[in-house]
């Protein structure tokens, strides 16, 4: 082999990454599409809707101490969008705890859809009881957004979660990564499918049809960037709690009353 | 260095690669994704197609009540007062066609009657909600139907909490 002086090799190795490197400085071309993509900053036409994305900030808040188990969130929902048969955007657990140290035994019966029965079988000295919805979170550093290898899956200016139905190509990889289940794929439209908090209601002032079904107001839906907002205050001054903080997903979703038992 | 063809080949296979990628990508996104980069990296229409999605739900009483005047104003200051119409019912586009938007306009003009709200009458309807429940909150009111119907003297039915209570009125 023939022996190539330090100096040498320096200089041809930096010859070449620096060759290669410079193809970095291509999307930095002013005027060219690549240059959108890299700047961002491509304004929208008023377009279709005429609404602006970047004005908003959505947040959900879920308030434990007040929920019933009616199911009238998970009815609703599969009511607006669809959901078909054994998958849920949203559901309902029951937890029922008796002694501190043992785990809590957990069920959600149809994911909350007809209620829950009030006899448990094979459950006994509880001592603590209460339901937990739950839903996708729409985190701030989303696994399912990380891992999409389509970039089918994408956060929204204004902090809501969706899937681009076009790119996806239902691999299943998001569904994996999801630490709160909240994704599944659609058998029906063969794309992956979870809570959107109503994107198409939302969008047009209205409230996603979980929060307008409760009737005990546990769940409630805001737009932290709007000053006179309810849940900004709750936020603010009362004190939450998020599933599975230690996954450091950032959600979205507060929830007021969270127990330790909750997973 | 003597020979340094290889190297120069090697160099301009890998250049060559670049810049047919980024040739080839700039030209995909731009005729098959002219949307992408909108708002980030991803396509600007799917936020749009996301929003163009059918609303079925409508926006609780205030879509009702322009309709259903005396129904709305009933229910105030009861103790269902704070439940969307459509809980119980159905949503409203089963009742009516509308275009979203209309629901703000509240205009009963601009609501197109499509069919029949339905009205539920089971007793099973009742018990999601009121059935007596350990995780359910000790301020919320509830009963243990078995019982209740033994206090009341009533047969147990299909519907049978309308015998006594209205849905829009339900306190005794």
């Amino acid at each position: 082999m023939k022996i190539i002086s330090r100096r040498h090799f320096l200089r041809d190795a930096l010859t070449i990454i620096l060759t290669g490197a410079s193809a970095m400085l291509l999307p930095f071309i002013p005027g060219r599409k690549m240059a959108a993509v890299a700047s961002s900053r491509v304004r929208p036409e008023p377009g279709l809707t005429g609404y602006n994305p970047r004005a908003h900030r959505y947040s959900y808040i879920m308030d434990l101490h007040r929920c019933i188990g009616c199911g009238s969130c998970v009815q609703a929902c599969n009511r607006e969008n669809n959901v078909p048969g054994r998958f849920f955007r949203t559901w309902v657990e029951r937890y029922q705890a008796g002694a501190v140290s043992a785990r809590a035994s957990i069920d959600s019966p149809s994911g909350g859809l007809f209620g829950f029965p009030s006899a448990t079988a094979g459950v006994s000295g509880v001592s603590k009881a209460y339901f937990v919805p739950k839903m996708c979170n729409h985190c701030s550093e989303a696994p399912c957004v990380q891992v999409c290898p389509f970039g089918a899956s994408f956060k929204s200016p204004d902090g809501v979660v969706l899937v681009d139905k076009e790119r996806c190509m239902a691999c299943g990889y998001c569904v994996q990564a999801c630490p709160y289940a909240a994704r599944w794929i659609n058998p029906i439209t063969r794309v992956a499918d979870k809570c959107t908090w109503c994107y198409h209601r939302t969008t047009k002032g209205l409230q996603p049809a979980c929060v307008q079904a409760c009737p005990t107001q546990t769940r409630r839906f805001g737009d932290l960037r709007d000053p006179y907002d309810s849940i900004k205050k709750v936020l603010e001054e009362q004190r939450v709690g998020v599933l599975q903080p230690h996954l450091l997903t950032k959600p979205n979703c507060y929830y007021l009353g969270l127990d330790k038992e909750v997973r | 260095m003597v020979h340094t063809k290889h190297l120069w080949r090697a160099i301009l296979s890998i250049v060559f690669v670049i810049v047919l990628y980024v040739v080839g990508r700039v030209l995909i996104v731009q005729f098959l994704y002219p949307t992408f980069g909108e708002y980030g990296p991803y396509r600007g229409e799917a936020l749009r197609e996301e929003i163009a999605l059918e609303v079925r739900h409508g926006s609780g009483q205030s879509s009702c009540g322009p309709c259903h005047r005396d129904k709305v104003a009933d229910f105030q200051e009861k103790a269902h007062a704070s439940i969307n119409c459509e809980t119980c019912h159905a949503p409203l586009i089963t009742h009516v066609q509308f275009d979203d938007v209309e629901i703000f306009l509240t205009n009963p003009d601009n609501f197109k009657r499509t069919g029949q709200m339905e009205i539920q009458q089971a007793r099973d309807l009742c018990i999601r909600c009121h059935e007596s429940q350990p995780a359910k909150p000790e301020d919320f009111p509830q009963v243990d139907i078995v019982d209740h119907l033994k206090e009341m003297e009533v047969e147990n039915s299909a519907d049978v909490c309308l015998g006594c209570h209205d849905p829009h009125a339900p306190s005794i």
